[in-house]
């Protein structure tokens, strides 16, 4: 009897003594997962800073825009439709940055942006005036500038979702994650509306 | 001023606090295996009622000592790990928010500024800064592993309720922490309290398994039960072992980073406000949770408990306070919040105002040769005292412009060449930082003797926002723009210690390499960067050479024809290769030898502290009255 309790007794402390340690385990890894979430949130921030200045970019020069073509109000109309949608896709995201739907929404949002914009640069072309003009070519100027840098953080931002995504998949982490509902992180892509337009090679 | 302690001693002295947590935690093992054994062997004897207490059971032993040492070594390891991930990691545990420089918040404008601020006159990196929002007290933190992945982080609480002034020193606290190189040590502490909580939460395990499964099947549950609570009284032993190595691993260098932030900020006053404020909220004080329970001593200020007294990680407040400021009536005032104005200057070193001057080095006697300037000395010198431009201070904010900022640091001075340099980083970011620098050039050019280094620091938040591939990107195009510029040591200094700032390895790999004669190179390359006659320079590094006091190492100084840069930098490398205390005692040497006309002009000051940062040691700690 005696040797069977304390045989009992060791058997059950070491079991108990290996959940403990799994649990900690576990803990460990809920917070790296945490952690790595943090990051990509965090690298959202220097996207969301260049966003916004683009964002705020556009009323200026639509409005410089508008005293030249006059006759081209669709394509300012784009821009300012394409801006508003991106502006409420960022919030949208901003209140919900781990849902990937949202993501995907901002992405498409900013795409079309960047494809109206695109537009009225093409329309641009046509008014030698506008090109001229001091107020547009210095907007432009820092246009290209904040497009510059959202790829650049959109890269950092990446990186920090591919980190995630490749920190959350491995085993054992992955059952972590499934547990307490660690969604997979969406990239930031914008399609480049030059690239899409770009005519198929036919043989 | 009782004694003076220098900052040597004082990180040394981090260390052989190490040596006294290994004792206490092994000693904790000892006694609590020791009773879980005991209580086992007794536990065993009542339940089979056999006459004799058998006190040597091999097994048994065995088993319940192997159990306890499990748990306690693996739960300290497995925290350990977990924490050794950077500061950034540890503060979010703490429930910190990452404040980026694009805050909007005024107060949590005021707090980047500070820490700016603070950051310049310690000479350290500018740490991330975070908030803990939810918390209405008022507390602080540091952590990380070394200066180049530090955090800091404030309550909601602080920056409601303090001054300027008074967030100041209590951020100039936590920067000596950092410069102390307690954070290390803190994470050590964390491991070891969470080891010995382990056995504990074990134990509380075991109860519940025994008393849920008594319910059900009455057979063999309560001796499980029992066993838990044996666990749980031990394990509480744990606790009780944890607070007090807690306790007194960590109360006197909460004194010493209160002495070292009153010489960092020159106002005791400010200090010792913000302590007497957080004595007037600790009433308010609201349960810590289990993670900043753990961490405590990492804080600011203690947690309030019953048994403050004898297991609190901070010394009592009210010593605290008279401490810093002798003046102390005991009078603790009620806490009104402070109003944040929107536009709140920075102030040491970044706009106008300069930074409290520090003592006068004294003279330099009859034979200057003789007279070495002691540690403190060094320090006080070493402070930066220029001022940066607004548009510099701001870039130094932005990822991208902060690249440009570094890159435009080390270009030639020949517009030709600086052309060319900037063209082969022509592809950075797609051409934005190269954009930014040329927008820059004119500042950049203007940036005095001095305030390189500080434009360094003050980057550091913003590049560590670059992902590993952009890192990597960077630096390749810093090492392809070299160093063999008009002022060829400065810049190898500033690349060497961006290598490390970027580097992803906590420690470089170490170079094969003559130490003696690799110091030797090092000390008169420096010592030649001062303008001064070739008689000044050779006295400079006889008495560099003498702090140094190494065997083997040259008694002359190698005459500047023969200083090659490329030499100079893998003799760097075989430095910052070297233990800790070698490295600052060559940082110290340097030191002494820039002093040694009692004068310290600033682009000497920029050399030490270069060189400093390339061997990834600091000046960040004072004196203890």
């Amino acid at each position: 009897m005696s040797a069977f309790v304390s045989v009992l007794l060791v058997f059950l402390l070491v079991i108990v003594a290996a959940l403990v340690i799994a649990a900690i385990w576990g803990v460990g890894i809920y917070n790296s997962l945490v952690a790595l979430r943090n990051a990509c949130k965090n690298a959202f921030a220097q996207v969301d800073v260049q966003l916004k200045r683009r964002h705020d970019l556009i009323p200026n020069l639509v409005e410089t825009a508008k005293g030249y073509m006059a006759h081209e109000s669709g394509t300012l109309t784009a821009v300012i439709e394409a801006r508003a949608k991106a502006t409420q896709a960022n919030v949208r995201f901003a209140g919900n940055p781990n849902d990937p739907a949202a993501m995907r929404d901002l992405s498409q949002a900013e795409a079309g942006l960047s494809g109206a914009l695109g537009r009225l640069m093409v329309v641009a072309e046509q008014y030698p005036q506008l090109k001229a003009d001091a107020t547009m070519r210095s907007l432009m100027e820092e246009l290209t500038s904040t497009e510059n840098r959202i790829a650049f953080s959109r890269q950092a931002f990446n990186d920090a979702v591919l980190f995630y995504n490749n920190g959350r998949e491995v085993f054992p982490q992955i059952f972590i994650a499934n547990a307490f509902g660690f969604q997979a992180g969406e990239f930031f892509k914008i399609e480049d509306p030059a690239e899409k337009a770009a005519p198929k090679v036919s043989f | 001023m009782a004694g003076t302690m220098n900052f040597f001693r004082a990180q040394d002295e981090a260390r052989g606090r190490t040596t006294k947590l290994v004792v206490l935690l092994v000693l904790a093992i000892v006694v609590l295996a020791g009773s879980l054994y005991a209580l086992a062997v007794l536990g065993q004897h009542k339940l089979s009622r056999r006459g004799e207490i058998d006190w040597f059971q091999g097994d048994l032993f065995f088993w319940t000592a192997g159990v306890a040492l499990i748990v306690i070594v693996g739960g300290s390891l497995l925290r350990i790990a977990e924490l050794s991930k950077g500061g950034g990691a540890i503060a979010e545990r703490l429930g910190g928010r990452l404040v980026g420089a694009t805050t909007k918040d005024a107060a949590e404008r005021r707090y980047l500024n500070v820490v700016q601020e603070m950051a310049l006159a310690s000479g350290l990196p500018v740490p991330l800064c975070y908030v803990i929002d939810g918390d209405e007290t008022i507390n602080a933190f540091a952590a990380g592993n070394s200066p180049q992945d530090a955090a800091v982080g404030v309550t909601r609480g602080a920056l409601r309720n303090l001054t300027r002034d008074e967030l100041q020193g209590v951020i100039a606290h936590e920067f000596s922490h950092i410069g102390n190189g307690d954070m290390k040590l803190n994470l050590r502490i964390i491991g070891t309290v969470a080891g010995l909580t382990a056995l504990a939460q074990l134990g509380y395990i075991l109860v519940r398994i025994g008393l849920s499964s008594g319910s059900n099947r009455k057979n063999n549950a309560w001796p499980m039960a029992i066993a838990g609570l044996v666990v749980v009284l031990v394990g509480l032993g744990g606790v009780f072992f944890a607070r007090v190595i807690q306790a007194s691993v960590s109360r006197q260098r909460e004194y010493l980073a209160d002495a070292s932030a009153v010489q960092f900020t020159r106002n005791p006053l400010g200090l010792a406000s913000a302590l007497r404020k957080v004595a007037g909220l600790s009433g308010a004080q609201r349960e810590a949770s289990s993670a900043e329970l753990e961490a405590q001593h990492m804080f600011f200020a203690g947690s309030a408990g019953f048994l403050e007294s004898l297991f609190s990680s901070h010394p009592p407040i009210g010593e605290r306070i008279r401490r810093v400021d002798p003046a102390f009536d005991g009078h603790i005032p009620d806490v009104i919040p402070v109003a944040v104005t929107a536009d709140d200057e920075p102030v040491a070193g970044l706009s106008g105002r300069a930074v409290a001057t520090p003592p006068p080095l004294p003279t330099p006697t009859a034979d200057p040769t003789r007279a070495v300037p002691t540690d403190l000395q060094i320090q006080d010198s070493v402070g930066f005292r220029g001022v940066i431009p607004g548009a510099l201070r701001e870039a130094s904010e932005d990822p991208v412009s902060a690249m440009a900022v570094v890159l435009g640091l080390i270009l030639r001075h020949d517009p030709t060449q600086r052309a060319a340099q900037l063209a082969q980083a022509e592809a950075l970011a797609g051409g934005e930082v190269v954009k930014e620098a040329r927008r820059l050039d004119a500042l950049l050019r203007a940036v005095p003797a001095g305030s390189r280094v500080a434009l360094l620091d003050l980057s550091m938040p913003a590049l560590r926002q670059l992902s590993p591939a952009q890192v990597a990107a960077f630096r390749k195009a810093l090492e392809r723009a070299g160093y063999e510029a008009e002022d060829g040591l400065i810049v190898l200094l500033i690349q060497a210690s961006m290598r490390r700032y970027l580097s992803t390895e906590k420690n470089p790999p170490s170079r094969p390499g003559d130490l003696a004669s690799a110091c030797g190179l090092v000390l008169s390359a420096v010592v030649q960067t001062s303008g001064e006659d070739p008689a000044a320079q050779a006295r400079a590094y006889a008495l560099g050479a003498g702090v140094l006091g190494m065997a083997g190492l040259s008694p002359t100084m190698v005459p500047p024809a023969s200083v090659d840069l490329g030499k100079v930098d893998e003799a760097l490398a075989v430095i910052a290769g070297q233990t800790v205390p070698a490295r600052r005692q060559f940082v110290r040497a340097i030191g002494a030898a820039m002093l040694h006309d009692g004068r310290a002009e600033p682009a000497e000051i920029e050399i030490v502290r270069a060189v400093a940062d390339s061997l990834g040691i600091s000046f960040a700690t004072g004196i203890i009255r």
